[in-house]
């Protein structure tokens, strides 16, 4: 118990550290008054949970200080690649629309975006998809879009919009998954530029380039 | 961006247990304790407050010998003067709030 309670206050005084350290300089008071009131706190759970609290402090601090999103470039790129998870999300909406308006020209140009510009093989899957997915994800394009708009005129509430669209968008691929696995329909696994490299390692690449500007 | 007024519940929670003793310095942690808020909600209220010239820093020495000093807090008297006027219109919920906070201690 002895130890356990040790470990508790040695993680508290390592977090504190830490807020400490990620404080930007002119608040960095803040975090070290928040480092002595640990004395103050007899209990090692509540001393870790302050500790803690003021980590989330520091960091919140430090992003604001960063001003990423007021360089146009880091602006615009994260709102592009807002705008691309938009189309990505309703694109089988669009298609599934297309294919029961029989607007042919329609399915020709959108399945040329397809892997192996084949929209015929979709049929199974477009003829059985409920409508209740095809609301997620033209939900999930909304907030998408709503993003896009609230990053462009650098709306707080945008970060909100595209986490509500990226949550929409994995219940959406959730929900999809039950559908297409029984309608045998080959559906190719998104590749790793689409799934990991353009969505979190661009804006992460974008964001370091923009860092340096705001160190000076 | 500009930031918002200080008009959330836990800012006016933080606002009423200052104007009750005015003119007393307060700790963080008894604010905590007061208020019922986590430190990562008090010290952005805390620091916002001050930034508006509403609150008064100090650093205090410590009574017991070894440990560092506390840092301590009040209202200015144009906090004052502020925060009286913000919880005039401020939810009836603030006060239950530190009420049931008090009675937990």
């Amino acid at each position: 118990m002895i130890s356990s309670r040790s470990a508790l206050r040695g993680l508290a005084d390592a977090a504190s550290h830490c807020a400490a350290r990620v404080m930007p300089e002119p608040q960095r008071r803040w975090t070290v008054a928040s480092r002595h009131e640990l004395h103050a706190i007899a209990d090692d759970r509540a001393a870790l949970r302050w500790a803690l609290g003021a980590l989330h402090t520091a960091c919140a601090a430090r992003w604001r200080d960063l001003h990423l999103f007021d360089r146009r470039t880091v602006r615009w790129s994260a709102a592009a690649l807002s705008l691309c998870c938009a189309l990505t999300v309703i694109f089988p909406t669009l298609l599934t629309l297309a294919f029961h308006l029989q607007r042919t020209w329609l399915l020709d140009a959108l399945g040329q975006l397809t892997p192996g510009d084949d929209w015929q093989r979709f049929v199974p899957l477009m003829q059985q998809l409920p409508a209740g997915l095809h609301g997620l994800l033209l939900a999930a394009g909304f907030c998408y879009v709503l993003g896009t708009l609230g990053i462009l005129g650098r709306r707080s509430a945008a970060a909100m919009a595209v986490l509500a669209g990226m949550a929409l968008d994995l219940a959406a691929r959730t929900f999809g998954q039950l559908v297409i696995a029984p309608a045998d329909v080959v559906v190719h696994d998104p590749s790793l530029l689409a799934q990991l490299i353009v969505p979190v390692a661009l804006p992460l690449l974008l964001s370091f380039a923009a860092w340096p500007r705001h160190r000076v | 961006m500009a930031r918002t007024a200080n008009r959330s519940r836990q800012t006016h929670l933080v606002l009423a247990a200052l104007l009750e003793r005015p003119s007393a310095w307060r700790h963080g942690y008894d604010l905590a304790k007061e208020t019922g808020l986590k430190s990562g909600t008090l010290y952005p209220i805390l620091i916002r407050l001050a930034e508006q010239g509403m609150l008064a820093e100090d650093w205090e020495d410590s009574d017991s010998g070894g440990r560092p000093p506390r840092h301590v807090y009040r209202l200015t008297a144009v906090g004052v003067r502020a925060a009286r006027e913000i919880l005039q219109n401020a939810h009836p919920a603030v006060a239950a709030t530190l009420r049931a906070a008090k009675a937990s201690r």
